[in-house]
């Protein structure tokens, strides 16, 4: 039993639409003083109501008008755009709207929004408005504002996003540099340890040549000596007897 | 526009079919049990609620409703006393079907006629029917007729197209 099941058989001209739609709205979070006769026609002219039954040459609404205007006036006061809700309302059935007019109206408008972005950015693209000549209802502006601002706040958080990876990645290349730094730091250290432990070779095996080659250079230094003194020694002798042959 | 002739079997009234091949259905906004209306709405299953609320109205403001969702698509005309011209509903009628944009109706007014043939109106229809435009988007009315009165119309058919029913080959 559905609080809708009592109007199934309504049909009925745009004041007693807007009446019903009015004592509706109260059970189903709908601002019910922004639904007005005056309404009724810009949302048929708009598409976002089936087009209505006749009375003669007046407008006549039933059960899926009512409904359609309750979903409308719930996904508005939501911020989802005219065009979503037309596209929402157009093609589901009477039985789906009910149903979704049973939803939390967040929930389902949350739900539209998702299912219809791609649709809408592809329409926003395609039909970019003529402010010049098309009059926009102060409804649109508002409702394009809001749709504005959740796509501004989305994009905002999609940057807090980035930059918080970019933080992370920052973050890991300072991490890997210090790592990197601190392995250049150890090996330094190695290779000056072991040039150092080379160089203290090295002076221990100068310092053994030392030792070694010290006495045989003194050897050597000795025997030239006395080779030259011995040579002096000869030429004495020989200028002394050069002397006496004289 | 082309109109067709289908004799109804009198006192037959739950035998009842509208034309299949029809896109639209004008029905006299009778809510009487076993009235045509009532019958065709049993028939497609549409809600009863509605089609009598629909049909309440017109009676109630004497204006043709028109129900654009259902299948086929409904007129429903207020009913008549059946002693005047009913020019004025013709108009609204055809109106109303040249905007739901219906090509072929199916008019089920005189299928079952109780208390005599109402002349004056048949004629008044008659001569409205003559007055439809090439350029409208009816293109065939098949008139439902009760098969009693069957000369009577014949009769008043010959006086406005020139010719009888059974020359223009009425469906038996």
């Amino acid at each position: 039993m559905s609080i809708f099941d009592e109007y199934k058989g309504f049909w009925g001209t745009g004041a007693e639409l807007t009446e019903r739609a009015k004592f509706l709205s109260k059970s189903m979070g709908v601002k019910a003083e922004k639904v007005t006769e005056r309404l009724i026609r810009y949302y048929t002219a708009e598409g976002v109501l089936d087009k209505p039954d006749r009375l003669g040459r007046d407008a006549a609404y039933h059960f899926r008008h009512l409904i359609q205007l309750l979903t409308a006036r719930r996904l508005a006061d939501e911020g989802v755009p005219l065009a979503v809700i037309s596209d929402f309302n157009l093609n589901k059935s009477t039985e789906e709207l009910a149903e979704a007019l049973l939803k939390p109206p967040k929930e389902e408008a949350v739900a539209i929004s998702e299912q219809y972005r791609g649709k809408l950015m592809e329409s926003k693209e395609k039909e970019k408005p003529n402010l010049d000549s098309d009059p926009i209802a102060l409804e649109d502006v508002l409702n394009e504002i809001k749709n504005i601002r959740q796509a501004l706040s989305n994009e905002a958080v999609q940057l807090q996003k980035m930059k918080y990876e970019i933080e992370e990645m920052l973050k890991s290349i300072t991490e890997a540099q210090y790592e990197f730094n601190r392995q250049m730091e150890n090996e330094q250290k190695e290779m000056r340890s072991i040039m150092m432990m080379n160089l203290e070779r090295l002076t221990v095996m100068t310092e053994h040549n030392n030792a070694v080659f010290k006495d045989q250079l003194y050897m050597l230094e000795k025997q030239i000596s006395t080779d030259r003194e011995e040579l002096m020694m000869l030429i004495s002798k020989q200028y002394e007897q050069q002397k006496l042959s004289k | 526009m082309e109109i067709i002739f289908r004799p109804l079997p009198s006192r037959h009234q739950l035998a009842f079919s509208p034309a299949l091949e029809c896109d639209t259905l004008t029905v006299t906004a009778n809510l009487m049990g076993m009235s045509p209306l009532d019958i065709i709405s049993g028939k497609f299953n549409w809600n009863q609620l509605r089609v009598r609320h629909a049909a309440t109205r017109a009676n109630r403001f004497s204006k043709v409703a028109v129900l654009r969702d259902l299948k086929p698509k409904l007129i429903l005309v207020p009913r008549t006393n059946g002693r005047q011209d009913a020019s004025a509903l013709m108009d609204e009628m055809l109106e109303a079907a040249e905007a739901i944009d219906s090509e072929v109706i199916n008019f089920t007014h005189y299928g079952f006629v109780q208390d005599g043939l109402p002349r004056i109106e048949v004629e008044s229809v008659f001569k409205k029917l003559l007055e439809i435009k090439t350029n409208s988007s009816i293109r065939v009315v098949i008139w439902d007729i009760d098969s009693r009165y069957r000369t009577e119309i014949n009769g008043i058919y010959e006086k406005f197209f020139s010719k009888t029913i059974d020359a223009v080959g009425a469906l038996k």
